[in-house]
């Protein structure tokens, strides 16, 4: 079987095409960086209008770098939630056109259920790896969510979401401190190249409630605001310190819940996903911290954690097998099908 | 030749099937979710009625607006993914174009298309103008006023929005089918067009994108 994914839920334009067994025939992602760079962050109306010019271009690239046609394609699946409403609309009618024209069936996905089972694609030009079996614990952390769940199966009633972020996602917090230091848009890659360049103990910063499997990333980004403040004119060096500081800490704490949840679940494995996943320092934390608790890390390629359309064509296939389809009523929403437990905003619990 | 047309620009979305330039079968629905739900299942059961196979539709007329960002964008992502899979033609038309077909404008009158343009505006086009322009309601007068229009057509459901009243000779066209651009009128037009290539078409915003500065 094999599905053509489409993903348009935010700043990237993407399809794929993808057989049931997680074998990527082709990955096509254009980035729409440079057309929000200029505002520091991910301008909806901006992002629909580049996702209706890129997303022809992209799905017909897709089908060539497979060398197939879409009669091909045995199913057309598509982000369908959660994510900026009007830009997964362009994917979610792009979609339909090609089904209806091709006469094939249509499949709605979840964007965060694309994540949590990105772990199971196998890129034709990157080594063979060890996939896990369910049940595992996932951290999906990226720019729109963060949270972590314990996965018993492919279908979203089998994810559980252990504990989330209260306020901002992991990823918005870096885009957010890459900000208050005067770096540009998007914050993690540029984050983590500095931090690669300065001294972490030079920076004083509480890790964010350690003892639960919540998180809040609103009260780190505050804490380096009052840094800078303090600071007055900030060197090159006190910059890379910051981002040395900031990134230790949030990484060692999404690494230490990830590896606390697993145990708590009695889980062997566990998972990353999420654009955050690309960070290397957590994926050096999850790596050894998990190592040292005798449990199996599952860290996908950079490519298969950032947005991509593969994922999608893949969570779309696993749906194809349970005979789930959609009707031509398929519509977009912001919210996501998995149960949230994490509430948002302050005060006790 | 099948042609068939997919209009979602405003509120009342359309489907219309032309078979030879016949009229085959339209529908229209009112939807206040852009459309998102509604248009293919529209389409998909007019092609049912009709026996049709999307596939086998020779060209696609969509409403590229201006009008609703999301709506368009509804109309014309569909068109694309089925261009897409069945190779057929597409051809983007302008509400402008959609809302004033058929209408004949006598020597020395001068036509200006009002479209609904929410917020207190209106998008307008005219031969006194290269391109179209949204603005104000309330600064439509001085607008008109400025091109030394003498004898003015103002046409569409926008022209109802607008002062007229320093224009006593206008004929104000914007009753049904000239209030707001209709998938027959697409369809017509469409007929006679230059196909659009698939990777060009794109809605007409005329109106830049609402930019706010990212909260820290």
């Amino acid at each position: 079987m094999i599905v053509l994914g489409i993903e348009t839920s935010c700043d990237e334009t993407g399809a794929a095409l993808v057989r049931d067994d997680g074998h990527v025939l082709a990955d096509v992602v254009e980035s729409q960086i440079a057309s929000h760079a200029p505002f520091g962050g991910v301008v909806p109306e901006v992002a629909s209008r580049d996702h209706v010019r890129n997303v022809g271009p992209v799905v017909r690239a897709a089908l060539a770098e497979a060398g197939m046609k879409i009669d091909d394609v045995d199913a057309i699946a598509v982000t369908a939630r959660p994510g900026l409403v009007g830009a997964l609309l362009v994917g979610v009618q792009i979609a339909k056109g090609i089904a209806l024209a091709a006469e094939k069936p249509l499949i709605g996905v979840d964007h965060l259920v694309g994540h949590l089972l990105a772990v199971f694609l196998r890129h034709p030009l990157t080594e063979a790896r060890a996939v896990p079996e369910f049940p595992f614990v996932a951290l999906l952390a990226s720019g729109g969510h963060t949270a972590i769940y314990r996965v018993d199966g492919p279908d979203p009633s089998q994810c559980t979401e252990l504990g989330a972020t209260r306020d901002d996602a992991a990823g918005e917090a870096f885009d957010k401190v890459a900000k208050l230091l005067g770096l540009g848009y998007p914050g993690g890659p540029e984050i983590d190249r500095r931090a690669l360049l300065g001294d972490p103990s030079r920076v004083k910063l509480r890790t964010p409630m350690p003892s639960s499997l919540e998180m809040s990333f609103s009260g780190l980004k505050s804490q380096v605001a009052r840094w800078v403040e303090e600071q007055g004119a900030l060197t090159e060096g006190a910059v890379n310190d910051a981002c040395a500081a900031f990134q230790a800490t949030a990484t060692s704490t999404l690494a230490d819940k990830l590896v606390r949840a697993a145990r708590q679940e009695n889980v062997t494995a566990v998972v990353l996903g999420g654009g955050v996943a690309a960070n290397r320092e957590l994926r050096q934390r999850v790596h050894d911290l998990a190592g040292k608790c005798g449990i199996s890390a599952f860290v996908p390629p950079v490519a298969c954690c950032t947005d991509n359309a593969a994922m999608i064509a893949y969570a779309g296939a696993m749906r194809l097998r349970r005979g789930e389809t959609d009707g031509w009523n398929l519509n977009a929403t912001s919210r996501t099908s998995l149960p949230r437990k994490t509430r948002k905003g302050r005060g006790a619990r | 030749m099948k042609l068939a047309a997919i209009e979602t620009s405003t509120q009342t979305g359309s489907v219309a099937l032309f078979e030879d330039g016949e009229l085959v079968l339209e529908a229209e629905e009112r939807a206040s979710n852009a459309h998102g739900e509604s248009i293919v299942a529209m389409l998909a059961a007019l092609l049912g009625k009709a026996k049709w196979k999307a596939r086998e539709v020779d060209r696609w007329a969509v409403g590229v607006g201006p009008g609703s960002f999301t709506g368009t964008r509804i109309g014309v992502s569909t068109v694309k993914g089925i261009a897409i899979a069945s190779g057929a033609d597409v051809a983007g038309v302008t509400a402008f174009d959609a809302v004033s077909d058929g209408i004949e404008i006598a020597p020395g009158e001068i036509a200006a298309v009002f479209l609904d343009a929410q917020r207190g505006e209106v998008f307008v086009q005219s031969t006194c103008i290269k391109e179209p322009i949204f603005a104000p309601i309330s600064r439509i007068p001085a607008i008109l006023a400025s091109w030394h229009v003498e004898r003015l057509v103002a046409i569409g459901a926008g022209a109802k929005l607008v002062d007229l009243s320093s224009f006593p000779g206008a004929r104000i066209v914007a009753d049904a089918p000239h209030d707001i651009p209709h998938a027959r009128a697409l369809a017509q037009i469409a007929r006679t067009r230059t196909p659009t290539p698939v990777d060009l078409l794109e809605p007409l915003y005329v109106r830049p994108p609402d930019i706010t500065a990212k909260k820290i």
